[in-house]
This record gives structure tokens, sequence and C-alpha cells, in this order.
């Protein structure tokens, strides 16, 4: 991988977490490609035997499985003002590290993994701590720098048992 | 003692907050409640397995439900008998028996006690081993597939428990021929007291038009309007449901796939359950005190205590085992995507729910009282539907659901 496209790749995750944290949430519905999958499988805490069965398989238990509309969907109630969990709006910081980034099968695409860390406050005293990795598929629309979409997005939080009120935010 | 009628008035329409945000209160639910009530454990299709194992809790009680095979589940505390160790520490797997990793004292599927290390030449041969399996739970019932269990030895049949409820429970448990849990739950915390989510689903559709207005107008759907009738049923157990009488009104959107087949599955579930309850029947529920399900969505959860202050949700989605894999795949997807951690509809509940709670941290407003008036007055009989019925905007079943809380609540003192 080159250290230009690993820099470009990079630019474009520091890019997304900022727009998420200033709330520009349509903004961030451009970022992603119309196929979409945006998917958070639900952990199980699992014997050494099943390990290989931590995280539920497609198709079973989620926190998020959603298309492209059902994203623009969330964006759409955020957007009414009346979204009560988000209303005062929750403060966030996206940390974004630990990027990988190699060549996926498709010519343009690039398998991207990453380390997240949402902190979110609400009211006065409220906190939430959601870390995780994340596996995106990322492509590329146009030869410009960092021109590329979020192909695929794959959530794997840390936490079995979630530990807060809600997820009324975008991993 | 407390005098829980000086706090709760169920036929005046009045609840203290204090009994959402009392240690000692809560203490004594634990016993009362959830010592007497039956529970909600696992479904079977969560087990298909002989050896299948999921842990979970009744009230706050860890557990261990296991399937012993030909059918027979068996629930036991999730605790050694020797040190108090937890005995099970995985959230669900296969196993053949349970070893305690403190110091190997090894259980089998049900929960008999088999082997001791150093029974011999440590307990001198005198350990009887025959009395000291897991706190077994007594008594368990399996309902169209979803197995409850209680602590209670001497209490009502779980038939008996439901009353009137069994009927309205079908229209979720029975609408399919065999139905299947699609996948593990999610689980998340909210800092609210047990009863504010599970006095919700029994008896408050009110909420919906002011706490969901915003998921409602992101799907651009008219979920109901003023004209649209419904009925609430409540019961003496505490048990209760909203429904709306005209045809169909999901608040969600499931896509093409499961329109068509919901078209054509609608004449035989119209056969199974009659064409009132299959058609009209589809609302929220709570079964006292805890399991709360929506028919329609198709989501059905515990709400497990954890302090006073505090839940674990546990949430599942129930389809029809025998629909194509694509129906399942977007009834799953719709559910977790209206009613989980994540859900556009859940996230405004949780925030509801924990505010009211952060609320009860002051003073004055654990001191309030809390008005249950709605409908007062207005509930009779209905000749299409069993039990008390009023309007579906009514907090009738919420009065149900605190007089069966205060009757528990005060049965447990006298004895």
């Amino acid at each position: 991988m080159s250290l230009e496209v690993h820099f470009e790749v990079s630019q474009f995750l520091t890019r997304e977490a900022r727009i998420l944290d200033e709330r520009q949430f349509e903004e961030w519905l451009t970022l992603l490609a119309e196929d979409i999958r945006y998917v958070a499988p639900v952990r199980l805490a699992r014997m050494p035997r099943e390990e290989s069965k931590e995280f539920e398989p497609d198709g079973a238990g989620a926190h998020f499985d959603d298309s492209k509309e059902d994203l623009a969907e969330r964006v759409r109630k955020l957007a009414t003002g009346r979204a009560w969990s988000e209303v005062p709006a929750s403060r966030t910081r996206h940390l974004v590290t630990n990027v990988e980034v190699e060549e996926a099968e498709a010519p343009g695409t690039y398998a991207v993994r990453s380390n997240f860390l949402l902190y979110r406050t609400r009211g006065t005293t409220y906190e939430d701590t959601f870390v995780g990795t994340r596996h995106d598929v990322i492509r590329r629309r146009s030869a410009d720098f960092g021109d590329l979409e979020i192909a695929a997005r794959r959530i794997l939080l840390d936490q079995t048992v979630v530990l807060g009120n809600n997820l009324s935010v975008f991993l | 003692m407390s005098n829980y009628r000086e706090l709760v008035d169920p036929d005046q329409g009045r609840v203290s907050a204090l009994i959402y945000a009392d240690d000692a209160i809560y203490d004594a639910e634990m016993r009362n409640i959830f010592g007497k009530s039956w529970l909600f454990l696992a479904h079977e299709s969560m087990l298909p397995k002989r050896g299948d194992y999921l842990t979970t809790s009744m009230g706050d009680d860890p557990v261990v439900v296991v399937n012993q095979g030909g059918g027979e589940y068996v629930a036991f505390l999730n605790q050694c008998r020797h040190r108090g160790m937890r005995l099970c520490r995985a959230d669900e797997g296969n196993a053949r028996a349970f070893t305690c990793s403190y110091h190997g004292w090894v259980y089998d599927l049900s929960g008999k006690l088999i082997q001791v290390p150093h029974e011999e030449d440590g307990y001198l041969g005198a350990l009887d081993k025959s009395k000291l399996g897991a706190q077994r739970v007594p008594r368990l019932a399996n309902h169209r597939g979803f197995v409850f269990g209680t602590w209670d030895e001497d209490g009502p049949s779980f038939d008996e428990y439901l009353g009137d409820m069994a009927w309205y429970f079908d229209s979720f448990a029975d609408r399919w021929a065999r139905t299947e849990v699609l996948g593990a739950p999610n689980r998340w915390i909210i800092e609210c007291n047990w009863k504010l989510p599970s006095e919700q689903f029994a008896t408050d559709v009110y909420h919906a038009e002011t706490s969901h207005v915003s998921a409602l107008i992101a799907q651009g759907k008219q979920w109901v309007d003023a004209e649209s009738r419904g009925l609430q049923f409540s019961s003496p157990g505490g048990h209760g449901t909203g429904f709306y009488l005209d045809d169909a009104p999901d608040m969600t959107n499931y896509g093409e796939a499961v329109d068509q087949y919901r078209a054509e599955a609608r004449q035989k579930e119209i056969d199974r359950l009659g064409e009132t309850r299959a058609l009209h029947v589809r609302g929220h529920n709570t079964i006292f005190p805890n399991f709360s399900f929506l028919v329609g969505t198709d989501t059905f959860r515990v709400w497990q205590p954890r302090g006073p202050h505090s839940i674990e949700v546990m949430a599942w989605t129930l389809a029809d085992a025998d629909a194509p894999a694509q129906v399942k795949d977007a009834v799953r997807r719709n559910a977790i995507r209206s009613f989980s951690a994540g859900g556009i509809f859940e996230a405004e509940d949780g925030e509801n729910w924990a505010e009211i709670q952060q609320v009860l941290q002051s003073g004055r407003g654990r001191h309030a009282s809390f008005n249950f008036t709605m409908g007062l007055g207005g509930a009779g009989k209905h000749p299409d539907f069993p039990g008390v019925i009023s309007n579906i905007y009514s907090e009738e079943a919420g009065r149900a659901f605190y007089r069966r809380w205060l009757q528990l609540m005060e049965d447990g003192e006298q004895s």
C-alpha cells in the first residue's frame, strides 16, 4: 500500500469523524455508497471452544443492520428537532486510530480497519464511551485525492451489554 | 415495614415516585414480586440441542437455563454451592457439564453436583453431594415455546397466572405454527427503575405521538390519527395490552418482501387466531412483572432489574419459523432498527425513563406523586375481547399493574 493511499484513506476517516462530531449528518450521508451495509453485530462472551462464534453472523443479532435508506431515515429523524434522545444534542468525539489499509479484491477498493473511541456526553453528568474496531470497505469514486466512499462498515463493539441508555449515534 | 398502601393508591390513580427510587422497596420487590411471579427464561429456539445453555436472570438473580434433551428444560441459580462463585461465565453455548472455575466442583446439565476434587482426602468422604446441587428453579412452564420459571413452589400455574392475558399473549406466541428467535439478544443498560418500561408496555400508547414523533416523521407515515379507535386490556394479574382496531397499523416499514408475505400469510393467521385477534390484537404488551412484547414489530424483551436505578434490557426478535429467509431478515432488521438500543423508536423511550430516574435523585422529585387517572372509571366488558376492557387511551392497565404490585408487596409483608 502506498504511503499516499494510506494518508488519503486516513484523512478521509478523520474528516468523517469531524463531520459526525459537528453533527453535519446530511453531509455524512454523502460519504456513504448507495449500496452501503452498516452493521454492528451483537457480541457474546463465549467459552474458548466456541470463541469463533463470539460475534453474531450475518442475519442474526445486531445493534445495527442498515442500508443507506435506513441511515437516511435516522438522519431525517435527527433533523426533525424532535428526536428527544438527541435534544439537546449529545456532544460527541470520535477518535479514530490504528488505521490499516489494504487493497481489496475489487479494483479501486480498500479493506480498511480502524479502532474508534466514541465519547458522548449529554446533560450535565451523562457519559457514554463506546469503543471498538471497524472493518470498512472504502471505494474510490474518482482519481481526485480524497474522493472516496464507504461501501461497507462492520462495527465490532467491545461491549457485549451496551453500557448506555441508547445508541442514537453513528459509530 | 413500609406502608405500601400510602405510597400506591391504584383506585385513586396515585403512585408515589418513591417506589421507583428506594433501596428498601427494591429489596422487598426482589422477594415479593420477583420471588413470587412467573418470569421469562428462554424461547425453545434459543436452545435447540441437548446441552445448549444460556445465562440470564430472574429479577436480579443470575440463572443458567439448560436444554436437558427430550423437550425438558432446567434453570438453576448461577452460583456454586461451595463459595458462591459464578458457575457459568459465558452468555450461551453448549456444555456437557458445568465446572466451577474456583475449586473445580462439577455440576451436571440439571445442576446436580456430581464431582468434587479431594472428596476423600479433603472432605474425608463426608460430603453429601446429593444435598449440594445448584439451587434449582422449582417450577418451569413452556407456553408455545416460551419457557417461564418461578421460585414460588405453591403459587398458581402459569396458565392461571396469565388468566385472560393468555388470549392476548397467543396473538404473539401462537400467530404461527412454529416460531423462531432470530439471533442473540440486544442487551443494554438503561439507568431507570424496572417498573417504568414494564408499566409503559402494559398501559401506554399515549406517549407514542409525542415521544416518537421524530421517528414517525422520518418514516413519512401516518401511523394513527385522531379517528383511530383502540382498546386496552387490563388484568388482575397486572398484565396489560393496548391495540388499535383498524387494520394493521404498523409503526414501522418492513419493505415489499414482508408486505407481500404478510398479505399471503394473513388468512393462515386468521385461521389460527380468529379474525378479531389476528387483525386487531397487534399492540404493546406486558406480562407482569417485566416481560414485554410488541405484536407486529415482533420484538420481545425482559427488563431485568439491576438495583432501583438501573435495568438491563434483553431484547429479541420473533419470527414465523416457516417464513422465507428474506422475510425473516427484513423482520429482524426492522425490529432492531425500530426497537433496540439503536432503535429509532426505542432511543426516546430510554431517554424518557433515564431522565425520570435522574429527577428522582432529588428530594422533592422522589416524594412527588405521579398521576395515573386517565380513564378512571371507564373500564368494562366487551363482547369480543376477554377481560377488563377500556379505551386504548387509558391508564387502567397501569392501575391494574400497581394493584397487583401492591397486593404482592403486602402479601410479602405478612408472610
